[in-house]
């Protein structure tokens, strides 16, 4: 019921305890509030590091104001959002998977595969391509994160765990790859891939790449509300996430919901992969990434794992990036200036996640509580 | 029901220890508490009566600092207090067990005992509390063994850890939610005792039950609640049972369901069981070669002190539990294994013990909650789709007919009462099923007079319309009324299966408490 630490030697005492009712405006209130607080602190330490705090701000604003800025942020949100609502399917059922890394990697992997044998002459036509590279990045991702489903179901493994050391170990073999059998002979030494051809784009005629991804986007997370809504696999989900007990009383098939479940995730992880190498950057080279898969971790549950909040905060993150990316060139920030934000908003949301359950109160020893 | 001990009998002392003052608590929809009058006196046991969804539970939620009162004061011992938390609440010796355990059931009694005690410290003299907790225990006639695991005890034994965490922080005044509706005749009268005596030594006591006799038997004084307002309050030798009943409902509750039956056609065996035997939680056989038959049209009951593998048992027959061996046939077919889910299409529906844990996802809606068993079927989904309008629909006959209590269907199931939540269970499991064979384990725990016979008016009913019924009950009076045979479980096995006629409370209680088989007449 309540938990309790002590600061004997300030002469205060902070007690948590546990709310009975949580509503929806409190905890939408809450969660705003210690976003706002994380941006205020980060303001601060960068303001102790050295650099303009206002300035800070107003660049993360100025990515806001123009088409230009405006479509960036979008290029930059769409990775994240795919694997942040991949997420909510994941963590809605109690799978603590934070392998979406990997994942969007191996979809990366499987895209840039399909394309080599593309250029070898093995492949389905230029006509194809795009449903290939899609279909292999979404199957890649899939399988990889079934891999720590099934160590859980088979062994009782602990996800959070096993989906770490997949990160690694698929970051590891993106770069074996890339320095190795996959490098570009015509890529002047740099450890990069061949280049996507414009066939493996997603691209809807007389619409901008921003807003060709916003369309695919957006329709992925509205198809991904009306799943939890609406659908018996939805809903059985989020029983299973909920209450493992009257979930099997329910008679809900776990093992299979657990593997749906994961295996969407991966996939629209692996879908994230691709869109990075087949349109952000053009091509697989080390570090393509910058940890799109950690951010999803964060919007999604930044977003309650609803899935139009977490769109929201996924364009948060988007507009990060391009603000860091603004900074880096404008103040000399250091890129790891933006992650010290992100880090911020992270514990943010764990703070507001207590703040919602717990009340806290400090009190003074000696005192007492009776009035 | 006899007497636990001796009352003591002596007028209350003229200052209360507790007074709670014109006590307002409002809910979204519902006012549980209007305007309530309580006092504790020291060294009484006072009893809360009342239905379900009264707000028992609500008034003393409040005097453990779990909800603030909207209006109303709160003396304790002649002093105004504010209880914003059960830590305020314990600092004035204020301890509650609540209706359903809230023990880590991976820890031992002695880790569960001083879990957040000041006295526990960073490094644990274990040695010491286990002697304290044993001497505590001791002195109330209990033998616990405090390394034991709490997963592995018995409800009588959990109750007593609950108490045994009160008492070592110091509690004088303890409010027991419906501490008896998951014990035996024997733990009731054990607990009943241990109540006595703790009056004895000047403590306070507040219970509530359901049961009119209970509260008859062992309370100084007894307060009744009916739609969140006190009706009565008054010392129990002054009260008659009529009255009580009255105060509580508005009328005379009626009488005791007639059992009395159509005609007996022949037997046909609807579920039958052979050589079955379970592995329990704690890796040793819970049930042991049970062989037991089923009829179509009959309630059979099984007796036993808890924790002697009737869950087990239970749980193997409806699908929760992988059987070591043995089969198990249901209307012809061998179901040993078979998932929960298909063996409700096969027509065998269940009401699971502990509600709260198996029954219903709190934090989901009481419509959301009704779709749990059926959400695959039609009308409620169709390829996959939910169809809600139609779960709605059934939802609201639910509530109506089983009278769930609550603001409306889209309210949150963890919000219903105690009573509320096994009513919404029933009424869920009998509304969307026609089944060949129901398993019941504790169907009126936790539910008023009124609830309970109408559970027990459905039960016959479906016996009548030939569905076999497999019951599990530790309440001898409500086993001796309903069932047409009782199979007594014992450490695991079948100790005997006796007809009702045959049977009486003496014989069962003997067989129950040491396992004496009686030859079957089957
Ligand atoms: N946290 C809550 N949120 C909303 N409504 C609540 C909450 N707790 C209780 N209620 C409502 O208040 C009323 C009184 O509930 P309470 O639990 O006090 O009843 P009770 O007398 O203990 O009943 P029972 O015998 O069934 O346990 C009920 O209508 C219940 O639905
Ligand atoms: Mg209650």
């Amino acid at each position: 019921m309540q938990r309790r630490s002590t600061l004997n030697s300030l002469g205060l005492q902070v007690s948590f305890e546990r709310r009975a009712e949580i509503g929806t405006r409190f905890s939408i209130s809450v969660t705003l509030g210690m976003l706002i607080l994380a941006f205020l602190v980060s303001g601060l330490i960068f303001q102790l590091l050295g650099f303009s705090a206002p300035q800070i701000y107003r660049s993360f604003f100025t990515t806001l104001t123009s088409a230009i800025m405006l479509e960036e942020v979008f290029r930059r949100s769409t990775p994240i959002i795919l694997a942040a609502i991949g997420l909510c399917y994941s963590y809605r059922m109690g799978f603590w998977n934070i392998g979406a890394e990997g994942q969007l990697y191996l979809g990366m992997i499987a895209a840039t595969g399909v394309v080599i044998l593309q250029k070898a002459g093995i492949g389905l036509g230029e006509e194809l391509l795009l449903p290939a590279v899609a279909a292999a990045s979404m199957l890649a991702g899939g399988v990889w994160s079934l891999i720590p489903a099934l160590l859980r179901i088979k062994f009782g493994a602990n996800e959070i765990i096993t989906t770490l050391m997949l990160n690694y170990t698929a970051i590891l073999l993106a770069d074996y790859l890339i320095h190795g059998p996959w490098k570009d002979p015509a890529g002047y030494g740099f450890a990069q891939t061949v280049a996507f051809p414009a066939s493996s784009k997603f691209m809807i005629p007389g619409v901008s790449e921003a807003i060709t991804y916003l369309m695919i986007v957006g329709v992925i997370t509205a198809l991904t509300y009306l799943v939890f809504r609406f659908t018996v696999f939805g809903f059985e989900s989020r029983v299973l996430g909920l209450n493992i007990f009257a979930s099997r009383y329910a008679g809900v098939p776990t093992a299979s919901t657990l593997l749906r479940g994961v295996f969407i995730s991966g996939a629209l992880a692996g879908l994230a992969g691709l869109i990075v190498v087949s349109g952000l950057i053009g091509r697989m080279r080390p570090g393509a990434s910058p940890g799109y898969g950690y951010h999803a971790i964060i919007a999604s549950m930044l977003g309650g794992l609803y899935p139009p909040a977490v769109f929201m905060s996924s364009i948060l993150f988007g507009m990060l990036l391009t603000g860091g990316d603004l900074l880096q060139a404008g103040i000399q920030m250091p890129k790891s200036g933006v992650e010290i934000i992100m880090a911020l908003i992270f514990l943010a949301t764990i703070v507001a996640e207590f703040v919602k359950r717990y009340r806290i109160r400090v009190l003074r020893l000696g005192r007492g509580v009776v009035a | 029901m006899d007497r636990g001990a001796e009352k003591s009998g002596h007028s209350p002392s003229p200052s209360p220890k507790v007074e709670m003052r014109g006590i307002v608590k409002r809910f979204p929809g519902v006012l549980a508490n209007d305007n309530v009058d309580f006092t504790i006196y020291e060294g009484e046991v006072h009893a809360l009566l009342g239905e379900n969804g009264a707000g028992k539970t609500t008034l003393m939620n409040i005097l453990y600092g779990i909800y603030t009162p909207d209006s109303g004061t709160i003396r304790v011992r002649g002093v105004p207090v504010k209880l914003r938390s059960p830590r305020d609440a314990i600092k004035l010796g204020i301890g509650m067990v609540h209706q359903d355990f809230r023990l880590i059931e991976a820890h031992t009694v002695v880790e569960n005992v001083f879990l957040n005690h000041r006295e526990l410290g960073f490094v644990p003299n274990w040695r010491s509390l286990e002697s304290r907790l044993e001497e505590l225990a001791s002195n109330y006639g209990w033998k616990l063994n405090p390394r034991a695991r709490v997963g592995g005890l018995s409800p009588g034994e959990k109750q007593q850890v609950e108490l045994l965490k009160l008492l070592v922080r110091g509690a004088d005044i303890l409010l027991l939610d419906e501490p008896t509706s998951v014990l035996t005749p024997i733990e009731t009268r054990m607990l009943f005792k241990t109540m006595r005596r703790m009056v004895e030594d000047g403590k306070s006591v507040v219970l509530i039950t359901h049961k009119l006799s209970e509260a008859l038997s062992v309370s100084d004084r007894i307060t009744v609640m009916r739609r969140g307002r006190v009706v009565l309050t008054r010392p129990t030798s002054e009260v008659t049972i009529e009255e009580l009943s009255i105060a509580m409902v508005g009328t005379q509750i009626e009488g005791v369901v007639s059992r009395a039956r159509g005609e007996q056609g022949e037997k046909e065996p609807i579920l039958k069981i052979s050589n079955l035997s379970v592995m329990g939680d704690s890796g040793v056989l819970a049930v042991r070669d049970v062989n037991l038959t089923v009829y179509r049209g009959e309630i059979l009951c099984i007796a036993g002190v808890s924790g002697n593998g009737q869950v087990e048992l239970v749980e193997a027959i409806t699908g929760l539990r992988k059987p070591l061996r043995g089969k198990i046939i249901l209307n012809g077919l061998d179901i040993a294994g078979a998932s929960p889910r298909r063996l409700f299409e096969l027509g065998l529906s269940y009401i699971p013990p502990e509600g709260k844990k198996w029954g219903i996802v709190p934090e989901l809606s009481i419509y959301e909650n009704v779709a749990l068993r059926v959400i695959r079927r039609q009308p409620y989904s169709r390829l996959g789709m939910i169809k809600w309008e139609s779960i709605i629909k059934t939802a609201q006959r639910v509530v109506t007919e089983f009278r769930v209590d609550a603001s409306s269907v889209k309210a949150r199931a963890g919000s219903l009462s105690g009573g509320n939540v096994q009513r919404l269970i029933l009424g869920r499991e009998l509304t969307t099923s026609n089944p060949l064979l129901l398993v019941a384990a504790y169907p009126t725990k936790g539910l008023d007079i009124a609830a309970t016979e109408q559970v027990k008016r459905i039960l016959l009913g479906l016996r009548d319309e030939k569905v076999g019924i497999l019951m599990v009950s530790e309440d001898l009076d409500e086993v001796l009324e309903l069932s047409d045979r009782i199979a007594v479980m014992y450490g695991g096995r079948i100790v005997g299966v006796i007809k009702r006629s045959e049977a009486s409370a003496e014989v069962l209680g003997s067989m129950m408490s040491r396992g004496v088989p009686v030859s079957a007449a089957a």
